[in-house]
């Protein structure tokens, strides 16, 4: 939970996960380089290096777009979520070795600029079918460089989570790019159905766990109050609320939190201030609202994070009334101490 | 109640552990298949040479007109010279190296590009010896007739092996650096007669094309009409920029 620009903080699981991504890169481009020198003697190893980087690193980002909506789906993939980031900076590198090859391969030793005779060289701007798909990975790369480097929470802290959040959100913009980049470029060369038949699985997959998982998401948004009276809303039964879990409300476009531990209720904003994860799908430990995503802690009293960290949260406003919970929709400033309610008083 | 991960912890609880495990062979069942089914669905790629590493010496009659090559006699006296397209390292031509020794007799050193549909020559710069004039006198091109050929342009140079794939869409970037710098443009086309041939592309004086005709058009199939004519076992396509259509 540091802000310092420090390392890694190696943990077992950490170097599991990180070993797991690197065998997987690895079987990866020995199959693809192995059989493919196997069955295309002719090929030259400049261009398997290509395709091997590049189809890694494509694959690597579909990978990567799935594990938020498999998550939001099912919490038992979280430890997915927790490095994510690693695989991530991966998916970049893998990418960057692409680009070099290419870029050296296809522009250099010539008679223009390099980087110019990328957008240059081919001006069918106009042409869907004949449209340059080379600038289309550079502009993707370049986003992929911008989220790795920016990936430690130093960048987070400085940025501030809103700038940092909507930076990360271009990864969708650079796999856009990279779906035209394959389709107008080695998908318009290559007979094969099945490597269309591959993107196509691909892209299906990525959406169908968006749309599954922005569906469960708009269930929860598209609950009504079941009764409002002066400024509180009734919410919920106590009893539906998991002892130190949270039951997740949305009133007014904002998703709150209410918790249930120690024979008290406290409500606060579901939105972490790390990385905007779902706080009321976190669990009360030593005490603390922790945030399923990387942990990040919260008292449910206040919304303040447990020195020496900073981070608050909104709270709200709640009070029980005939074993049932009520909750004044008003955020109060992040950080503000608010007496839980007690159950058994009401 | 389920169990709650928390990244940081030393372990993870023992359902979750089991379910990312589980994931995890899934994964390398994923990349190992993914793997295998992009090898195997790739195109046939050519039989094409770029014999990079291992340059050779190369003797024979340096014609300049409409592109360098140099003629090699390998057989018997009397036998048919091979003609060798010459061009420079990089996406470069070879006119500059060569210029101002048309019908000499030369010995230069340089690396060997070739394919079924012809052969090259990668010219070492400060490799070519001057041997005096050359014997062999220059025959008449043949001349076979006017025709419309479908097919690609192609830098020749890639074509011929240095690129695999040398041609398409996926390298038409290169296509187009490379006859911009003056590697010989040609049309690789079947329609002729039933064979793969790359035609060079001349302008109808028989000099090199105007490469604002076909820089553009590179890696794209098109329709080239124009008077066909053999030289020196090369195949050339004298047309104009008005007679090269895109094809859909």
């Amino acid at each position: 939970m540091s802000h310092r620009y420090a390392g890694i903080s190696w943990n077992p699981q950490k170097r599991a996960y990180d070993l797991m991504v690197a065998a997987g890169v690895v079987l990866y481009l020995v199959t693809f380089l192995a059989l493919s020198s196997l069955l295309h003697p002719a090929a030259t190893a400049e261009t398997l290096l290509i395709r091997g980087f590049g189809s890694c690193a494509f694959l690597l980002l579909n990978v990567v777009l799935c594990i938020g909506p498999l998550c939001r789906l099912d919490s038992r993939y979280l430890p997915l979520l927790y490095n994510r980031r690693h695989l991530g900076v991966t998916t970049f590198l893998l990418g960057m070795v692409h680009g070099a090859f290419s870029l050296f391969q296809l522009h250099t030793l010539g008679d223009s600029d390099p980087l110019i005779s990328l957008f240059t060289a081919n001006r069918n701007y106009q042409s869907l079918a004949d449209f340059p798909f080379q600038p289309l990975g550079f502009l993707a790369l370049l986003i992929l460089f911008l989220m790795s480097a920016t990936s430690h929470d130093f960048w987070l802290r400085n940025l501030t989570p809103r700038v940092w959040k909507s930076l990360h959100m271009l990864v969708y913009a650079a796999y856009g790019l990279l779906v035209a980049h394959v389709t107008l470029g080695l998908l318009q060369s290559e007979r094969s159905p099945w490597l269309v038949a591959a993107m196509g699985t691909s892209l299906a997959l990525v959406l169908s766990l968006h749309v599954a998982a922005a569906r469960k998401e708009r269930e929860l948004d598209d609950s009504t109050p079941k009764a409002q009276e002066e400024n509180y809303v009734k919410v919920c039964a106590v009893s539906e609320i998991p002892e130190k879990c949270a039951k997740l409300v949305s009133l007014r476009g904002e998703r709150v939190a209410i918790f249930k531990f120690d024979g008290k209720i406290s409500a606060l904003s579901n939105v972490c201030r790390h990385q905007n994860g779902p706080l009321g799908e976190g669990r009360i430990i030593d005490g603390c609202v922790t945030c399923p995503w990387h942990g990040f802690q919260y008292q449910p009293e206040s919304g303040a994070a447990p020195e020496p960290f900073t981070e608050k949260v909104s709270t709200f406003r709640t009070k029980l009334v005939d074993g049932c919970v009520w909750l004044d929709p008003h955020p109060l400033p992040p950080g503000t101490y608010i007496e839980p309610s007690r159950i058994g008083r009401s | 109640m389920s169990e709650f991960y928390i990244g940081y912890l030393s372990s993870a609880p023992l359902a979750i552990r089991r379910r990312v495990r589980l994931l995890a062979a899934a994964m390398v069942v994923f990349a190992v298949g993914g793997a295998a089914l992009f090898a195997a669905s790739q195109n046939r790629f050519a039989a094409s040479f770029f014999d990079y590493g291992k340059p050779a010496e190369f003797s024979g009659s340096l014609v300049l007109q409409p592109y360098p090559a140099l003629l090699v006699n390998r057989g018997m006296a009397g036998s048919s010279e091979t003609p060798y397209l010459l061009v420079a390292p990089g996406k470069f031509g070879a006119d500059a190296l060569v210029s101002g020794r048309e019908g000499r007799n030369v010995r230069l050193r340089g690396t060997l590009i070739h394919r079924t549909e012809g052969k090259m020559i990668e010219i070492e710069p400060s490799s070519i010896q001057d041997l005096g004039e050359s014997a062999d006198r220059k025959g008449r091109p043949r001349d076979l007739g006017f025709a419309t050929l479908s097919g690609e342009i192609v830098d020749t140079k890639c074509f011929l092996g240095v690129m695999n794939p040398g041609e398409g869409k996926v390298h038409r970037d290169c296509a187009a650096r490379c006859l911009s710098g003056g590697i010989p443009p040609a049309l690789v086309s079947s329609d002729f007669d039933g064979l793969q041939r790359l035609f060079l592309l001349v302008g109808d004086d028989g000099k090199p094309l105007l490469k604002s005709g076909f820089l553009q058009r590179a890696g794209r199939p098109v329709a080239i009409s124009g008077r066909i004519f053999e030289s020196q076992g090369l195949y050339y396509l004298s047309t104009n920029e008005v007679r090269i259509q895109a094809l859909e």
